[in-house]
């Protein structure tokens, strides 16, 4: 007769242990998966209008007081703004997250962890070794497919791993929440590392359209993590059949790959005989429409999970046994 | 019951089919990558009896001298050629002698003009002499201000009955290695 | 528990060892850029007097010589055209292995393959000793900024007499030859400049400092005409326009932007001859190691207002394009000296003077209304390269406009010329009284009024001569050029407000010494032609220069030189024989009138006789009917022989197709005319207009740093291909051009208006963006457009 364990804690259970999905829980963190976190949806809808509002502030002090930066200057108040939707979204999710807090610290080694990877791992090689900038705008084709494969799959499997090898096999990763949770972290930690990079290499850029390419490329990549933590965070508790990971995962790339495409279509104004201008702002509304529709969506799925949880749906669930290896 | 040990195996297939999965999107997208860089296009000039092939999103000039001369538009300050010449050349002529002359008309023309290594190759089954060189390219329009780009280059003298056909590729020496490859599949698919 | 720990240590060597790696792969960030400076501060320029690049509300309008229903061009392209064309030109000496400047000047460009039109104290200068070993060439490319250096240039065609030259780029700045037909530069068309009348605008554009300043502009207007002999038709404009020294070279265009005239001289302000223009030394010209006092100087200040009118300069100009100019080698030493002491007599003053360079009449008033006013004078002692002066009072009140300003002179040692005022609503009445100076020392005066009625008082006009005597009237061979094998001369002449019993007395010489003279009771009535002759019993009268005054009362009332030169059996030189050489003897080779093309040489012989030597000879070359050089020489071949002579191109290319025409003049009357044809015949093609259309030119930017991109193509594809059905073959392009290190770009050919184009932005690692059919309407020419492409 096997032990029946905990599949959390590995703590040994009774038999009429709680179960999910086919796996088993010990009271507590049966409790735990389950949870609902409503400040990460509070912190998640605050990060989106923090970020429009953050724009707007930009825009409008730019715009008005008519500021010019030079070198040095400039290029601070870039490394600045680009470090903000990370600490907005922090300060925001530590502020809601009163009961019963996510460690701190674990939140931001992911972020932390997220943004390395970026520098070490995705920068390198969707610029370098793919040289992605002198292909993807050829044509509509390879600039759709090459955003996906490439760009998309790259930069979310790198933020998937974030969580995956770091905080999902822990205690610290026990509700099924905690998977946006540090998706979020990640994908936020992804995406300053490419704001810093993107301020940085460029040796400063205009406040203007710097602010904006940050909140964009900040949203976007939040909320592609934060569906690929959802696939994890239901992994992690229920038994998922084997392609549900990598589906979440190309999901997420595909997501991500269009977005890239979309956002540089609606952002390129035509060319005519007054100029051909780039205007962000179609950009910024579609970063905050698929940042908020996702989470939209992430919530309401995990909600209607943790419902159906606690409705009942355990103790009956089915028993899978294999063979042991 | 359930094993503990059976649903990580299970998490375990599903954490390689993630990483399959990645480096399959990762592989078609080099596969993308070399067709969108390396697609081409076929030529025919000469009366149709030269015939090989371009990169399809280059910019083509045909004409009489040269023959044709394929640029890549986006590749910065100085495009990056591929261009095409024949010179009649008597049988018992040295095909060297056309790079030399060659090579004298182009120091005419440009600065700092330096030959730097002329070797045997061969290209697709025939043997030809290749001279590398360089030079300085300075734009000498007085309305813009353009800074003057060095400028690697191959020329190979391929024989043929009384005349010998030129192929010249320049480039920049910044992408001189990286274009380099377009260069060789140009030569390659020379046909006369 | 141990688990957890043991994972969440490993998860921080994760972390430390991606922090090592990620801190590995950083690349330095790209280098700051300097910020820029304030523009330097400039004289008032373009861009504060009136814009350039930005979009001009209207076009002016433009004719051509025949108004035809062309599109106007744009005011905005006019101007900027103009500025394009109006170089800088420094002159250079080579100071041990180096080049310095010394003076500049200004030039234009006449055409796109580099014909520049300057002074030619500007490209020469007028001290032997003391030439430049080379010419600059800088070019405006933008009008806040000064010139550009660009190119070498050598002079090609000069004319020290009228004080200009045309001067031809030759290598860029490494000294490496530039192909004439990739240079594409912007360029004034010539204009015509006897159409000008006073009043009319000038634009003058040119670079008054001596460096680092800007292209500057000034308007004025026509304020006034000079003649003088040797030249046809005006030889000074003058102009209120304020410009200085450096300006001398440059453009002088009339309202539609064609070049009317070159800035020359510097006009003095009604100041006396004692305050010299801004005349400073810029170099040890005499080698003492100091530069100072005892050096040579330079006109570098002053106001110039006197303008050489562009169509003097139409034979250096065609004869620059045909490559045959004449091309005064550079002296060897001093300037010749006057042989003795310059003397300036007989002055007298006509109301107009005759095609060959006589008074019509010689009066001592001029009717109100008349038109002009001339004053003749001999000379001797001269020298060619002295300063001289003619200025005009009116009621004692100097008349800078209509003066000759002071200027090399031209006239040999010993002859006779003229200078004239002229006003074509008529001289305003009063005193007029003319000074010459010569090295700043008056040399000769004299007055005449203007005002009152035709007067009765007596005049003898039409005064020619012939060999022969007719009954009635005149015979038909009258002239200024006889025969030297009769043995008399034939002056007649017309006559009015005469009265019988008047004395009236007849002065004839020879070579300036009297030779005869007779006094006679007019008996011939009030008017009507009559005659005087003169004879001589030695069998023929001598080959030479000879005159006759006529007095009336004591009182000079015609006078006229005319040559004697040939023989009586043979004219004074023959007719021309071309022929593709000439062998030993002097015989021609190969002759005929007609040539294959690639010709090196076209020779010519005639034989001559009678000739004198010191007689004026002018071998006068057209191609296509267009003067393009003239030969002035002084006979010294004796009296009879073959004359032989040639012209080529000193480029050494053969000559090129055209026909040619040789008209030889002795004493300036026409002797000789033959036409020649090399090749097909066709003449020379005049540079064509720039074409019309909507230039654009444009900056690319990065949308997130605002900084330009360099390197990208800007494509204009032909009307009816969209982007989408273009397949990247250059037949479907129809002009593109790549933007500079800033971004900048300049489309080659204009667009269309009224068309339609598809246009795409292409740049390394950017989204491209485009339109299709874009229609042009009516933007102002030049058109800014700029573009922000957003990185991929």
């Amino acid at each position: 007769m096997e032990e029946v364990t905990c599949c959390v804690c590995h703590c040994p259970v009774g038999a009429d242990a709680k179960r999910i999905g086919g796996r088993c829980f010990c009271e507590y963190h049966y409790a735990k998966a389950t949870q609902e976190r409503p400040s990460v949806w509070r912190a998640g809808l605050l990060q989106i209008l923090g970020l429009i509002a953050f724009v707007l502030v930009v825009e409008l002090v730019v715009g008005l007081t008519d500021l010019t930066l030079d070198g040095w200057s400039l290029l601070i108040a870039g490394i600045v703004l680009a470090l903000v939707p990370a600490l907005l979204w922090l300060l925001f999710f530590y502020r809601q997250d009163r009961l019963e807090p996510e460690p701190k610290g674990a939140v931001v080694g992911v972020f932390v962890l997220g943004a390395l990877l970026a520098q070490a791992v995705g920068i390198p090689l969707v610029e370098q070794v793919f040289d992605v900038r002198r292909w993807l705008p050829i044509s509509t084709w390879s600039h759709i497919i090459g955003s996906i494969l490439v760009v998309g799959f790259t930069q979310e499997f790198l933020k998937y791993a974030a969580v995956r090898y770091s905080i999902y096999p822990t205690l610290e990763f026990d509700e099924r929440v905690d998977g946006v949770v540090y998706g979020t972290a990640a994908g936020l930690g992804y995406a300053t590392m490419l704001n810093l990079r993107y301020v940085v290499d460029s040796g400063g850029v205009n406040l203007q359209a710097g602010v904006m390419r940050i909140v964009v490329t900040a949203l976007a990549q939040a909320s592609f993590a934060g569906l690929s933590g959802y696939f994890l965070g239901r992994a992690k508790f229920e038994d998922e059949p084997v392609w549900w990971l990598p589906g979440g995962v190309s999901l997420a790339a595909l997501l991500n790959g269009l977005f890239t495409y979309l956002r540089g279509e609606i952002t390129t104004t035509g060319l005519t005989l007054s100029g051909g201008g780039v205007n962000p702002w179609p950009g910024l509304i579609l970063a905050a429409l698929v940042a908020g529709a996702t989470f939209a969506l992430v919530f309401y799925l995990i909600r209607r999970a943790n419902r159906l949880t606690l409705a009942g749906a355990n103790a009956k669930g089915p028993v899978t046994s294999e063979r042991g290896v | 019951m359930i094993a503990s040990k059976t649903t990580p195996r299970r998490d375990r297939w599903a954490d390689w089919a993630v990483i399959l999965v990645v480096v399959a999107a990762l592989g078609l997208g080099f596969l993308l990558r070399e067709n969108t860089l390396y697609s081409y296009s076929s030529f025919a000039v000469g009366d149709g009896d030269i015939s090989g092939c371009v990169p399809a999103n280059w910019l083509r000039e045909y004409g009489d001298d040269p023959l044709l001369q394929a640029r890549d538009p986006r590749s910065g300050a100085f495009n990056t050629k591929l261009v095409l010449r024949t010179r009649p050349l008597a049988p018992e002529m040295e095909p060297i002698l056309a790079l030399q002359s060659l090579a004298m008309e182009r120091a005419d023309a440009v600065n700092a003009f330096r030959a730097l290594e002329t070797d045997q190759v061969a290209v697709g089954g025939r043997t030809a002499i290749q001279r590398t060189f360089t030079y300085v390219q300075a734009d000498r329009n007085p309305y813009l201000d353009r800074l003057p780009v060095v400028v690697k280059g191959v020329d190979v003298v391929l024989q043929d009955a009384g005349r010998v056909i030129l192929v010249t590729y320049l480039a920049s020496v910044d992408t001189f290695d990286r274009d380099y490859r377009y260069f060789r599949d140009f030569v390659e698919s020379i046909a006369f | 528990m141990r688990k957890n720990n043991g994972h969440r240590s490993s998860t921080r060597l994760l972390i430390a060892g991606l922090a090592l790696l990620a801190a590995l792969s950083c690349r330095p960030s790209s280098p700051e850029t300097l910020p820029t400076l304030t523009p330097l501060p400039t004289t008032p320029t373009l861009s504060e007097a009136t814009p350039v690049l930005e979009q001009t509300p209207e076009a002016t309008p433009v004719s051509e010589d025949v108004p035809e229903a062309t599109p106007q061009p744009d005011a905005g392209q006019v101007r900027k055209n103009l500025i394009r064309a109006t170089v800088q030109v420094v002159a250079l000496i080579e100071s041990g292995a180096r080049l310095q400047s010394v003076w500049s000047g200004s030039g234009t460009i006449l055409s796109p393959d580099g014909l520049i039109l300057t002074n030619y104290h500007v490209a020469v200068g007028y001290n032997p000793g003391f030439q430049p070993d080379g010419l600059g060439v800088a070019i405006t490319a933008r009008s806040d900024e000064p010139p550009e250096p660009s190119y070498f240039a050598e002079v090609v065609a000069a004319d020290p007499d009228l004080d200009l030259a045309v001067i031809q780029i030759a290598t860029d700045l490494d000294g490496r030859p530039v192909d004439k037909d990739q240079l594409n530069l912007n360029y004034v068309s010539v204009g015509d400049s006897d159409l000008l009348e006073l009043g009319d605008l000038v634009q003058v554009l040119g670079y008054p400092g001596i460096g680092g300043e800007t292209i500057t502009f000034t308007e004025g207007s026509v304020s006034g005409f000079t003649r003088e002999r040797g030249v046809d038709g005006r030889a000074w404009i003058k102009t209120d326009a304020t410009i200085a020294g450096g300006n001398s070279g440059g453009l002088a265009a009339n309202v539609e932007g064609t070049i009317i005239g070159v800035p020359t001289q510097a006009g003095r302000g009604g100041a006396t001859p004692d305050d010299i223009a801004d005349c400073r030394p810029i170099a040890d010209t005499n080698g003492d190691g100091v530069i100072g006092d005892n050096d040579d100087c330079v006109p570098l200040g002053g106001f110039i207002n006197a303008l050489r009118p562009v169509n003097l300069a139409k034979p250096l100009i065609e004869g620059a394009r045909a490559g045959i100019a004449s091309v005064p080698q550079p002296g060897s030493g001093k300037a010749p000296q006057p042989s003795g002491q310059a003397r300036f007599y007989n002055l007298v003053f006509a109301p107009d003077a005759t095609d060959n360079d006589q008074p019509t009449q010689i009066v001592a008033q001029l009717p109100s209304g008349a038109t002009s006013a001339v004053v003749f004078w001999d000379y001797e002692g001269m020298a060619n390269g002295m300063i001289w002066e003619a200025r005009w009072h009116h009621e004692g009140e100097y008349l800078e406009e209509a003066s000759r300003p002071a200027g090399p002179w031209s006239g040999g040692a010993r002859g006779n010329w003229w200078n004239g005022i002229i006003n074509a609503d008529g001289l305003p009445e009063g005193t007029y009284k003319v000074e010459l100076y010569v090295q700043d020392e008056l040399l000769a005066e004299g007055t005449i009024g203007v005002g009152g009625a035709a007067t009765d008082v007596p005049a003898i006009t039409n005064l020619a001569f012939s060999g022969t005597r007719a009954e009635s009237g005149r015979p038909t061979d009258v002239g200024y050029l006889l025969p030297s094998g009769i043995d008399a001369v034939y002056a007649y002449f017309d006559y009015d407000n005469m009265r019988d019993g008047m004395t009236w007395s007849r002065v004839w010489s020879y070579e300036g010494e009297q030779i005869t003279q007779d006094s006679d009771t007019w008996e011939g009535g009030a008017s009507g032609t009559s005659w005087v002759s003169i004879s001589t019993t030695e069998g023929a009268l001598s080959p030479g220069s000879y005159r006759l005054e006529l007095y009336v009362e004591q009182a000079l009332v015609a006078a006229s030189d005319f040559t004697v030169a040939g023989t009586q059996a043979q004219e004074a030189i023959g007719p021309i024989t071309f022929a593709a050489g000439v062998d030993a003897q002097g015989n021609p080779v190969n002759p005929g009138t007609s040539f294959a093309s690639g010709l090196e040489a076209l020779h010519y012989v005639c034989d001559y006789a009678g000739m004198q030597d010191g007689m004026a000879l002018a071998e006068r070359w057209l191609l296509g009917g267009e003067e393009i050089v003239t030969f002035n020489q002084t006979w010294e071949w004796g009296e009879s022989g073959i004359y032989h002579n040639s012209i080529y191109r000193t480029s050494g290319d053969p000559l090129v197709d055209g026909q040619y025409t040789l008209e030889l003049y002795i004493e300036g009357q026409l002797v000789q005319t033959a036409n020649a044809t090399v090749g097909s015949g066709t003449p020379l093609p005049t540079p064509a207009p720039p074409p019309e259309g909507l230039y654009v030119v444009g900056y690319v930017y990065d949308a997130d740093t605002g900084a330009g991109i360099p390197g990208a193509m800007f494509i204009v594809l032909q009307p009816g291909v969209t982007i989408e059905s273009w397949d990247f073959s250059d037949e479907q392009v129809y002009t593109s051009a790549e933007t500079d290190v800033n971004g900048y770009f300049e489309l080659p050919l204009p667009l269309e208006r009224g068309q339609s184009y598809s246009m795409l932005v292409l740049a390394e690692g950017y989204i491209p963006d485009g339109g299709n059919g874009i229609p042009i309407g009516d933007e102002p020419s030049p058109h800014n457009i700029e573009i922000e492409l957003q990185r991929e």
